[in-house]
């Protein structure tokens, strides 16, 4: 018997939401991280009055383009701040792939402290398969 | 010993698990644990501050 379970992804793991920036490209040298949220820029240079501890700055984001920014919340997810000049290339699309390296990259951090194990992964039209098994014997099996 | 869990991450980042061969409370409870792992749990997604308007995909996530 299966049982299936769908969960909705929420970006909560600072680490895992900059291991998914570095996997599409905004490694560690094209973004700037600040404990206390830090105003953002318009493609002009100007202050923005929105903030973000977690930014790609405009020169990295792509020709005239303001400054990409996740928020932290306070129920401690993360909001992405997308001009909307710049929401055409970083569009619904992007976030997607965004939650899904997230995702990816979550599950991988937390799966072995949670006595889980990944078996195999490979990827399939845009999707990516994990097979995991349990270190515990402590669910029946 | 293992149990064989599969999971899908489709393109929107939604987390799929199948959990195959445990049956009843201990399968409540090792879902339990692969979502306390994956701390994906919360029915919410990235959304954008500047847009006026929100697309349909995130108003979907408060109906």
């Amino acid at each position: 018997m299966s049982h299936y379970t769908k969960v909705r992804t929420t970006i909560k793991s600072e680490t895992a939401l900059l291991q998914a920036l570095a996997d599409l490209g905004f490694g560690p040298t094209k973004i700037k991280q600040s404990k206390e949220a830090q105003q953002l820029e318009g493609f002009q240079g100007d202050l923005r009055e929105q903030t973000a501890e977690i930014i790609i700055p405009r020169r990295h984001v792509q020709s005239s383009a303001n400054d990409i920014g996740f928020k932290l919340q306070e129920d401690g997810t993360y909001e992405a701040i997308i001009s909307d000049y710049d929401k055409v290339k970083y569009n619904k699309d992007w976030l997607g792939k965004l939650t899904q390296r997230y995702a990816y990259n979550n599950l991988k951090n937390e799966l072995s402290d949670g006595g889980f194990f990944i078996e195999s992964e490979s990827e399939e039209k845009g999707e990516i398969l994990m097979q995991v098994g349990t270190l515990s014997t402590g669910f029946g099996v | 010993m293992s149990a064989p869990i599969s999971i899908r991450i489709d393109k929107d980042g939604n987390v799929h698990f199948e959990v195959h061969g445990v049956e009843g409370p201990s399968c409540e409870k090792l879902t339990e644990a692969l979502i306390r792992a994956t701390g994906a749990e919360v029915e919410k997604s990235l959304n954008e501050e500047y847009a006026l308007e929100r697309p349909d995909y995130i108003q979907n996530f408060n109906e």
